[in-house]
């Protein structure tokens, strides 16, 4: 007889690595696509390309703000970095005209 | 559904599911509302809800059991040795109907199947049981 294997669990400290890896299972077994209004999805997935990158080497918050254009399938949008007191705003000025959902 | 909770979270690889049970102290600081869009979450996370009996087409009135829980305790295989470390267990129907047959078998069992994943379908349509 084969030997099964004992279930996953995953603890506080392994949460964020997990919810990682089954978002780009979903991703993969359910087609979501980055075009879809599921943009809490699209976050999720944008926010591990943000991790990924390193903003302490040749990086800039612009160069976030257009991998978020770039990223984000269907959005035409100029990358915009701006600076409201201590808040720095990075993203995009969408330039579609048609509804976002957020 | 009425209190929906998830208590795991797809793992495995793509060819071969699997949930990963959260421990208790996972759930206790993650709050998948804010994370996760419904339809979404049901992609990612594998949820439990509350019984809706006659409401839900699983329930069999005669009987008074969910027959998707009978349905995968008898025709899916086991893929577990030990019972998962499961966090709805104490309340959880199948378990209670089916007893400890139905865990061994339950982390192959996800919140939303893609289309054309054909076993796990047919044992998800109520019309399996009913012959309709």
């Amino acid at each position: 007889m084969a030997t099964k294997k004992r279930v996953e669990t995953v603890s506080l400290s392994s949460l964020s690595k997990s919810i990682d890896k089954a978002v780009g299972m979903a991703t993969k077994r359910h087609g979501v696509s980055l075009d879809n209004d599921n943009v809490i999805l699209n976050w999720e997935i944008l926010g591990r390309i943000l991790r990924e990158m390193d903003l302490s080497g040749k990086d800039t918050r612009l160069d976030v703000a257009a991998t978020i254009t770039k990223n984000v399938v269907g959005i035409k949008g100029q990358p915009v970095v701006t600076k409201f007191g201590k808040d720095i705003l990075v993203g995009f000025i969408a330039r579609s005209g048609s509804p976002f959902s957020f | 559904m009425v209190g929906a909770r998830p208590f795991g979270v797809l793992s495995g690889s793509t060819g071969e599911v699997r949930i990963a049970f959260f421990k208790k102290d996972a759930m206790q600081k993650f709050d998948w509302r804010e994370r996760f869009a419904t339809p979404e979450a049901t992609q990612v996370l594998r949820f439990a809800a509350r019984c809706e009996t006659s409401a839900c087409g699983h329930y069999v009135d005669a009987t008074n059991k969910c027959s998707l829980g009978s349905r995968v305790a008898t025709a899916l295989p086991p893929v577990t040795d030990a019972l998962p470390p499961c966090l709805v267990r104490p309340s959880c129907r199948w378990h209670a109907e089916q007893g400890p047959a139905v865990c061994l078998r339950c982390p192959q069992v996800t919140t939303m199947i893609p289309v054309g994943q054909g076993p796990l379908q047919a044992i998800a349509a109520p019309s399996a049981l009913h012959g309709g």
